[in-house]
């Protein structure tokens, strides 16, 4: 059986303009150069020349010859992209722009990228590329979505001053980030994190390991469904409850307030840490709400890990700018305080991609490849 | 193609009978601007779907609850215009569904103004409906049906303007005496010719020759170097140096084989996927026009493709005043670096494959010294209708009116040969002529058309005239006297009528609003009128310190286009003072006929300003003095 080597890196952007797409050419510059197949996506839409919304210069994705892409077919309509990219096959997978094909680069160019738009597509198209034995695969994040980054193997996470121009709130909320990513795996139990999954999609009690009820909700979204739940699991003896889906934080928040003598001890099990990011309203306060739901004596779980290999920052946000009605502007926050102040927070590689230091962002990489290609 | 009016064809939709019933959830994110969305359920729930439609600006997490309760969904419809920070939003909003397991249930889509489908596709909706989107599009795409983009193609379409003429007279006193006058005229100019007329048959034979495919190019070339030789005889030096040394007149250039190749790639890529916008709305005229002449056909190309796109119907090109003064043309794509782009051969073939096939193209001959090869070369290129009044030309334009004259009749005959209508622009007015003379002019020239089987179109201005501020007729509105032009016009003769050049002539000013408004109102009369066609300037044609900027051309398009929205089938009421100076202009039509008739020589009458006097600002122009010749 031929193991599967290849690696799925996903880039997870916090806000436009916070350097996704220069981390995103600066992996592939340093991949090219080391000779490694490179397979490339996007889930959301990357590579215009200016951008949509601002009207302000954005970077475009450099690829070179070999390099494998999954991209609408409609960027690739004029002349000089024909030469770009040759056109390999079609996935029959869609997104807003038509069907994505898979291409092989003839040579150097710059390529728009506008790949899957949901997870299952991109579960589709990573499935596609390896089979074209690249041995690692970027998939480029999109705007405020992370859902379907699940399939990844592992994260950059990109972030800056277009986020939030004050540094604290910044750094606070990528701590937040990093934290609920770094909720503990479960593990060592007698029935395996997969076969939770296999159970139909429903939030699920279990005890000792087996579903003793199931409800029909799939997320935590309302207090309807969390009331739904207590009644279930009021005069139950159970351990762990599956949550499928979104826990909305103010939903967590209510347990943790009102609940916590009922799910003291217990376990709430997520799949990913993504969906508790995706129900959140107010991401900077997740980490003390996870603190809080910890002090009551509740664990949180997940199914799956997610690693953020390192988080790279981004000094530069368009300024909105009073003088020209409705234009924007280059703006700069003090890049150096961002670092130093990330940096004592966060416990993962802390990198400016436009600094000096931006090849440790190769490092990092590095090391993951060697862990995981054995 | 023998001109156009325009037919207004709604492209019905065809309900397949097995167009299966869809649910639709339709969202509108907006706190107020729920509108199209509420239009949208309208026609869908008409076409037999299933629609929920939510209130507006409800919580996500709600939105999330109700979709969840929502079976056998198909369709989820976001409305939402986009500012600051509801990007984020929405992406959320995907992330939500994907996350709460109710992403593949429905096709998601998103439609406000600024959307695209790049920006659909950043924000992970299946598709994106923005600005300038049909209901019908959004309808075709839920019931998975084509839609046909082209509708803004089937809508335009090339008829002839005169088509619907029958050119009777009503006014049976001033159809005689025109026809007394033009019985002179075409007496007085047998066996006369002119270099120009000479020039203009040579070019013919040239041009033959070299759509000739009988000959060989060595056969050819010869030929036409013959040709040519005689050609240059009857030329002025400045064109002399030309064909012989190879030296173009100042300010005036080649474009280089890469340029034109450029230009090459150009127009393709203009070409392809051109999605006009609608000016028509229910009415079918007038058409509207707009003049190119930037001096380099590169710009006037740029200039037409954007027009089109903007809803011209039509374009038509003016040419630079020293080319009117020298005898005979230059050949060769040449870019000039003054106002009026010169006519050859090679520019008009230029231009000519850069129009779309739908659009109208006149090319102007109405003064100068190159008339009838001009109408010989836009004939032979297809052009649908050319420009001439002599009287104009020679009173206000600078030719001889003799040699106009001449010139103005082969002109005409060629114009009848190629089937090209042409209009009379009546711009001596603009000088300071009264209407009611120039019009006497303008009715010789088109009786004379008449005789000769050509098809004139009549164009009287609608202007602040010089005679108009001096007589008051405007004082209090720019409405009566241009209704009066054109009712008596109509009850002389039923011809077509094509306002210009360009409407509101003298009521435009540096402003860029009121220069766009002015055109605008002076449209708006036009619709209400009925009449065939009009002439726009760009908002700031009037008074642009250079070339016309593409901004400004727009301005006027689309502010006509809103003036046809907001008439429709409606009217502007002039008051009674219309009637008197109907009666006015009719009147002194008559009477400057019967002056002319009198006179018993139309050239004469030319030059003794019977049709305009040296004291109404019209002066007899020089410009090919003595060079007709009897034989």
């Amino acid at each position: 059986m031929i193991k599967d080597k290849t690696r799925v890196i996903g880039i997870l952007g916090t806000a436009k303009n916070t350097g996704k797409t220069t981390t995103l050419n600066f992996l592939l510059e340093w991949l090219n150069r080391k000779g490694i197949n490179v397979g490339l996506t996007s889930i959301g839409y990357d590579g215009e020349d200016i951008d949509n919304i601002t009207g302000l210069p954005k970077p475009r994705i450099f690829i070179q010859k070999e390099n494998i892409i999954a991209t609408a077919e409609q960027c690739l309509l004029s002349i000089e992209d024909k030469k770009v990219i040759e056109i390999m096959e079609k996935t029959t997978v869609y997104n807003a722009l038509g069907e994505i094909i898979l291409g092989k680069g003839l040579r150097k160019g710059l390529v728009v990228l506008a790949g899957p738009n949901k997870g299952r597509d991109l579960q589709i198209i990573i499935h596609q590329l390896k089979q074209q034995k690249v041995e690692i695969i970027l998939v480029d994040g999109a705007l405020n979505r992370m859902l379907p980054l699940i399939y990844c193997d592992a994260l950059i996470l990109a972030t800056g001053a277009s986020r939030n121009t004050d540094i604290d709130l910044l750094v606070d909320e990528t701590e937040s980030i990093t934290r609920t990513f770094n909720l503990p795996l479960r593990q060592k139990a007698k029935i395996s994190n997969q076969e939770i999954l296999s159970y139909q999609k429903k939030i699920m009690v279990l005890k000792q390991d087996r579903p003793i009820k199931k409800l029909d909700d799939y997320s935590l979204l309302s207090e309807r469904t969390l009331n739904n739940l207590i009644d279930v699991i009021n005069d139950e003896d159970f351990e762990e409850i599956y949550i499928p889906g979104i826990i909305q934080d103010l939903i967590l928040k209510k347990i943790a307030k009102d609940y916590s003598k009922l799910f003291q001890g217990k376990t709430i099990l997520i799949n990913n840490p993504i969906f508790l990011l995706v129900g959140s309203r107010d991401i900077r306060h997740l980490k003390d709400l996870i603190e809080k739901i910890s002090n009551s004596g509740i664990s949180i779980k997940t199914l799956y890990n997610l690693p953020i290999l390192a988080v790279t920052i981004n000094p530069f946000y368009p300024k909105y700018s009073r003088l020209r009605k409705d234009s924007y502007e280059m703006g700069w926050i003090d890049g150096y305080q961002l670092y130093y102040k990330m940096k004592s927070k966060i416990f993962i590689p802390v990198i400016n991609i436009m600094g000096e230091e931006s090849n440790k962002l190769l490092t990092v990489i590095k090391r993951f490849l060697k862990n995981t290609i054995d | 193609m023998d001109g156009c009016i325009y037919k207004n064809k709604e492209h019905d939709v065809q309900m397949k009978e097995d167009i299966s019933p869809k649910r639709i959830l339709l969202i509108p994110l907006d706190p107020v601007h729920d509108v199209a969305l509420k239009i949208i359920n309208r026609r869908l729930k008409s076409r037999g779907h299933q629609t929920i439609l939510l209130p507006p600006d409800l919580p996500l997490e709600e939105i999330i609850g109700r979709i969840i309760e929502i079976k056998n969904l198909n369709f989820i419809l976001v409305s939402r215009t986009l500012s600051y920070g509801v990007a984020e939003l929405l992406g959320k909003f995907i992330d939500m569904t994907e996350a709460a397991n109710i992403r593949d249930r429905a096709k998601i889509v998103l439609g406000g103004k600024a959307v695209t489908s790049q920006l659909a596709a950043e924000l992970g909706f299946d598709k994106g409906f923005g600005a300038g989107t049909d209901f019908e599009e959004i309808i075709a795409y839920i019931e998975d049906r084509e839609y046909h983009k082209e509708r803004g193609e089937l809508l335009r379409k090339k008829i002839s303007i005169p088509a619907r003429y029958t050119y009777q007279y009503s006014n049976k006193e001033i159809k005689m005496l025109l026809n007394e006058i033009t019985d002179e005229i075409i007496h007085w100019c047998q066996r006369k010719s002119s270099p120009a007329i000479e020039r203009a048959k040579l070019r013919e034979a040239m041009i033959d020759i070299h759509n000739d495919n009988n000959f060989s190019n060595e056969e050819k070339a010869l030929k036409i170097k013959i040709l040519k030789e005689k050609y240059i005889s009857f030329c002025d030096d400045k064109i002399i140096r030309f064909y012989q040394e190879g030296l173009l007149p100042a300010k005036v250039r080649l474009l280089s084989p890469e340029e034109i190749d450029q230009l090459d790639i150009y127009i393709k890529k203009e070409k392809e996927n051109i999605n006009f916008k609608k000016m028509r709305h229910t009415q079918s005229i007038p058409l509207v026009f707009v003049q190119y002449g930037t001096g380099c056909p590169i710009m006037d190309i740029a200039h037409i493709k954007k027009s089109e796109v903007w809803g011209a119907d039509g374009v038509f090109h003016f040419d630079p005043s020293w080319g009117a003064r020298t005898e005979g043309l230059l050949e060769g794509v040449l870019s000039h670096e003054e106002d009026g782009s010169i006519i050859t051969w090679e520019n008009l073939k230029k231009i000519k494959s850069a129009l779309h096939r739908e659009t109208i193209w006149t090319i102007r001959a109405h003064r100068g010294l190159n008339t009838p090869e001009t109408a010989v070369i836009a004939g032979k290129l297809g052009a649908d209708l050319t420009k001439i009044n002599m009287v104009y030309g020679s009173l206000n334009g600078g030719t001889d009116p003799e040699r106009l004259m001449v010139d103005g009749i082969e002109t005409i005959k060629y114009a009848a040969k190629y089937n090209m209508p042409f209009d009379e622009p009546t711009n001596e007015e603009l000088g300071g002529v009264p209407a009611y003379k120039s019009f006497a002019g303008m009715l010789i020239i088109a009786d004379l058309a008449l005789r000769l089987k050509a098809k004139p179109i009549l164009k009287p201005l609608f202007c602040y005239s010089p005679d108009a501020m001096i007589t008051g007729k405007m004082d209090d509105n720019y409405i009566d006297y241009n209704v009066a032009k054109i009712n008596c016009l109509r009850s002389i003769i039923d011809a077509p009528i094509w306002p210009g050049e360009p409407i509101g002539f003298m009521t435009h000013s540096e402003d860029r609003i009121q220069s766009s408004l002015t055109t605008a109102l002076h449209s708006a009369l036009a619709i209400s009128l009925k009449v065939d066609a009009i002439t726009i300037a760009s908002s700031d044609e009037a008074y642009s310190k250079g070339t016309i900027s593409l901004a400004s051309r727009i301005d006027t398009l689309r502010a006509v286009q809103e003036v046809f929205r907001f008439i429709g089938k409606a009217e502007i009421k002039p008051t009674n003072k219309a009637k008197e100076y109907e009666r006015d202009i009719t009147k002194g039509i008559q009477k400057t006929l019967e002056a002319v008739a009198r006179r018993g020589n139309f050239v004469a009458a030319l030059y003794e300003g019977l049709l305009g006097s040296t004291q109404d600002g019209a002066y007899p122009g020089r410009g090919g003095r003595n060079t007709v010749r009897e034989g």
